[in-house]
């Protein structure tokens, strides 16, 4: 088999879940200006909770992934409504909205150790049995590229309504200036709302992409949600498109090291280049 | 201002109150204390929860079966979270309010390494079910544990693949954490003083999830067989990538493949193998400590908890509660249990133990011969 | 009355790094989240001194002071242009790079295996085995880093740190050089967290790199934010509130296996209450 091939599939599967990751946080960033910790929460939320209904309840998997992926949306409201909107009223700096998601994402992630036990735990159901596909003699299986379709559609998605729509101006403007934008006649609260809907949605799809291709575990929210920020950083904050191309970007950075060097350090080497942009760019490869 | 002295007063109080409650020393009466640390929450949790069942198990049999000399036994159990900083915190706690005669732990060689010398020190038995780091052989004479060093699976690992899977090549795959640091380290030196090369080396944190990568150089390197010392969690996702890759080299792996969760997880995925300190039949004993923790996984060190917990009581029962006598006691200990033979050396290290090869095919595990 | 001692001690370390960290944080707003590093390197310093080079205990605490000090100024010098979150995040990458340097870096650290056995203190024959004199020598080296810290504080140094904190664009059109205080007070800041590693090493007599990972430097953050931000008696009582609380969870029945998940939540939540109703912390003079 041609290795070049299987290390660029690699980076590819790897760079769809990053990209899921970075599309979310881009939204919720974009409008608010804010990083959301607790991000990483609502991926693994999505993930329970498919656990909870597909496993544990044994319903079908359609029904359970769209309960799984709405459940994280609204706690991710929730979360909104209740801790971030009062810290948003009284102008409270970015360093407090931090350390506040923070504390969310602790909190909610020793909920579900409770709850759950740590254990790591696999959504599929049978493994063995999923289907691969040989491309040019690199191996991707089926659930891999049920992962990157979703990511690119909701990339379009995205991308489409907030460029072409009366929502997506409205959005724009609120990332603009919410005071102005209120004064407009434009209900921010409200749409900020629905972006902290939309973007925990798109994180507990995350969550459950990461469950059916590798696992799940009630910590996994923080490794998700740091390559998910490292990749909107490289590819411009904020920018939609720019998250999913330095997602990818980072996955094959990533592999691309791992390949070259001992597979120990691939931590180091993803944190080395999110450095590196901080430093010499740190608008991103495609600034808004 | 006053704030500070309301927060200050509210914890000393906390803490006080606490210690008061404990002073109890141990007493020629009343139950026997032993402590007990392992991770309890934390990454490592399914080890420590699963330790702490075997421990509850033996404690229910040797109370039901009339106590030691007709003391019970009680155990308090502590959270070490395999962090120094906190399983020193419980030894310290178990030996100065609880006033244990004896703790059984730490999982991690971490923990152990922490509090062992404080225990030392303080003449508190310490029996160790699970720590496998070479470096606790020097801790102290009241130190013992009944799961060998990392020097003795890593050996045998090494010269079954050399001289019975007639391996001559091989790639590493394994965790960069003590345990499997140390395997490692032991098989690598033994495999290629036997002749055999080692062609690659890759590690990974315990918690990844993704070795597609590393996997693909395995695989790019041609080699027959692949070691691969990986808790179990990592090695059921490293596993069906590997089969996703369609790798076809031969793994060989460490105990924490005796784990009935990753067998299932593997069983369509090829056959495996792993060592295992020769032992008798224990499923009885698997679906017992399933039952306590309501979970599917049964890690190693449930069984090597169990037997410490006997191996102890039956220290207690023949020399009392005094340290030195206990340590004495322990030190010519010759038992048989779920775990097979075990005796003590001068080191407290466990010897008399001996690894056979077992394979994991179609879910389920049996001896290689 | 043992086990009090081992809480006080604990204290004191964390007491150090609290105190150090606030130099950073409360005093400058540099907020950082690599401390954890310098503790490391202070700590392995000092045990590869004291193992290897049968060095006195004093004198590799001198020597940990200066190397922990000597990385900080790299990272310093690298890092402190980078304003807000983006340095935040960099400091972040940093200490996940130093970790793996920690875990990987086998022939000096021993990697994963740690370090066993590291002596204590030993002073013209008197030797610091017994707790109660360790512990003595630990409240000693906190006062000395306090008696620094309120000196600095009260200083004009500390007034320029506490400008540059407020505005620092400000300040520096005012000619002050804010590149050059602010390498200096990280120095500072991690060359006394150098204090802490030396003595956490000497007193556990075992260090492994999971002491020091990313997670570490949240928790010492997070007992500055609890305390109080430009406090240092607020850095102290932050300390003790976050180690003390904890030990005595351990007395309520909590049934063992939440016991440590619980303490998460409730840590988890104090972090979003102190953000939501009183972000300068208990004794704080900064309002974030």
């Amino acid at each position: 088999m041609d290795i070049a091939v299987q290390i660029t599939l690699n980076a590819i599967i790897a760079g769809a879940l990053y990209a899921l990751a970075a599309l979310g946080f881009n939204l919720v960033y974009s409008t608010t200006r804010f990083f959301d910790l607790g991000y990483g929460a609502y991926a693994a939320v999505g993930a329970y909770m498919v656990f909870w209904l597909y496993k544990g309840l044994e319903l079908s998997l359609v029904p359970s992934i769209l309960l799984g992926i709405i459940a994280a949306g609204v706690i991710g409201f929730l979360i909104e409504t209740v801790v971030y909107r009062p810290l948003r009223a009284r102008k409270a700096s970015l360093t407090v909205f931090l350390i506040a998601s923070l504390g969310v994402l602790t909190v909610i992630q020793a909920v579900i150790a409770i709850v759950f036990s740590s254990q790591f735990q696999t959504l599929s159901r049978n493994i063995g049995e999923i289907q691969t596909y040989t491309l040019w003699g690199g191996v991707i299986t089926q659930t891999q590229v049920l992962i990157l379709a979703a990511g690119l559609l909701i990339m379009t998605v995205l991308g489409f309504t907030l460029r072409y729509t009366m929502f997506g101006k409205a959005v724009r403007a609120v990332a603009d200036d919410s005071e102005v934008a209120t004064i407009v006649g434009i209900n921010s609260n409200r749409i900020i709302g629905i972006i902290f809907f939309v973007s925990s949605m798109i994180a507990g799809l995350a969550g459950i992409a990461v469950g059916f291709d590798t696992g799940i575990q009630p910590t996994m929210g923080l490794a998700l949600l740091l390559k998910g920020v490292i990749a909107a950083i490289i590819g411009g904050l904020g920018n939609v498109y720019g998250g999913v191309l330095g997602a990818f970007l980072l996955a094959a950075i990533e592999n691309a090291g791992a390949w070259q060097f001992a597979g120990e350090w691939k931590d180091a080497i993803a944190f080395a280049i999110l450095i590196l942009f901080l430093l010499y760019r740190p608008q991103g490869l495609w600034p808004k | 201002m006053k704030n500070t002295l309301i927060a200050v007063a509210i914890v000393a109080l906390l803490i006080v109150g606490g210690a008061r409650v404990y002073t109890a020393g141990p007493s020629e009466k009343g139950p026997i204390k032993i402590g007990f640390i392992g991770p309890l929450t934390g990454d490592a949790a399914s080890f420590g929860v699963v330790a702490k069942a075997g421990v509850e198990l033996a404690i229910e049999e040797i109370n039901a079966a009339g106590g030691i000399n007709d003391r019970r036994i009680e155990a308090v159990y502590e959270d070490g979270q395999c962090s120094p900083t906190e399983a020193s915190s419980a030894a310290s706690k178990l030996m100065n309010i609880d006033k244990v005669t004896a703790i059984l732990g730490g999982t991690c060689s971490t923990e152990t390494s922490s509090f062992a010398p404080a225990a030392m020190q303080n003449k508190t038995v310490v029996l160790s079910y699970c720590s496998s780091a070479p470096s606790l052989s020097n801790t102290g004479e009241y130190f013992f544990r009944n799961y060998p060093s990392d020097l003795l699976q890593g050996k045998f690992m090494a010269e079954y693949a050399y001289n019975t899977l007639g391996a001559r090549d091989m790639y590493i795959i394994y965790h960069t954490t003590d345990w499997g640091t140390g395997l490692k380290d032991v098989f690598s030196k033994r495999f290629q003083e036997l002749g055999g090369t080692v062609v690659g080396v890759e590690g990974s944190a315990q918690e990844e999830r993704d070795y597609k990568t590393m996997l693909t150089k395995a695989k790019a390197s041609d080699a027959t067989f692949i070691y691969a010392p990986m808790y179990p969690d990592g090695s059921s996702v490293a596993m069906k990538q590997a089969k996703d890759l369609d790798l076809k080299a031969r793994f060989i792996g460490g105990d924490t493949w005796d784990d009935p969760k990753f067998q299932a997880a593997v069983a369509m995925l090829g056959t495996f193998i792993y060592p295992k300190l020769e032992s008798p039949a224990a499923d009885d004993f698997t679906k017992k400590v399933q039952a306590k923790t309501g979970m599917e996984e049964v890690v190693f060190c449930a069984a090597h908890a169990y037997d410490a917990t006997h191996i102890l009581a039956n220290a207690l029962s023949e020399a009392g509660t005094d340290p030195d006598k206990l340590a004495d006691s322990l030190r010519a200990t010759k038992y048989n249990g779920l775990i097979g033979h075990v005796e003590f050396d001068e080191h407290g290290d466990m010897k008399g133990g001996s690894y056979v090869a077992r394979k994991i095919e179609n879910g389920k595990s049996e001896v290689l011969r | 009355m043992e086990y009090l001692i081992h809480i006080a001690i604990l204290v004191c370390i964390y007491g150090i790094l609290g105190i150090s960290l606030n130099l950073a944080v409360g005093e400058a707003g540099l907020l950082s989240v690599m401390h954890a590093v310098f503790y490391g390197i202070g700590a392995y310093v000092a045990a590869l001194l004291m193992l290897n080079a049968e060095v006195n205990f004093f004198i590799a605490l001198l020597l940990a002071v200066v190397a922990s000090g000597f990385v900080a100024f790299i990272a310093g010098a690298i890092f402190s242009h980078l304003k807000d979150v983006y340095y935040v995040f960099a400091t972040l990458g940093f200490n996940v790079i130093a970790f793996s340097v920690f875990l990987n870096w086998d022939d000096v650290t021993r990697g994963p295996l740690g370090i066993p056995g590291i002596p204590r203190p030993e002073l013209f024959g008197f030797s610091f085995f017994d707790n109660l004199p360790f512990l003595i020598l630990s409240a000693a080296l906190l006062y000395l880093v306090y008696l620094v810290s309120t000196y600095i504080t009260s200083s004009s140094f500390g007034r320029v740190l506490n400008a540059i904190r407020e505005d620092e664009e400000m300040i520096s059109v005012f000619g002050y050089r804010t590149s050059s205080y602010k390498l200096a007070i990280l120095v500072i800041s991690g060359a006394l967290a150098g204090v802490a590693g030396a003595l956490f090493a000497s007193y556990i007599t075992f260090i492994d790199p999971s002491s020091f990972s990313v997670n570490e430097s949240i928790f010492i953050l997070a007992i500055i934010i609890l305390g109080g931000l430009g406090s240092t008696r607020g850095a102290l009582l932050g300390a003790l509130i976050l180690i003390a609380l904890p030990e005595a969870l351990r007395f309520i029945g909590f049934p063992s296996d939440v016991a440590a998940q619980m303490r998460q939540v409730v840590y988890g939540l104090l972090l979003i209450l102190l953000m939501l109703y009183r972000p300068q912390g208990m004794l704080g003079k900064f309002r974030m």
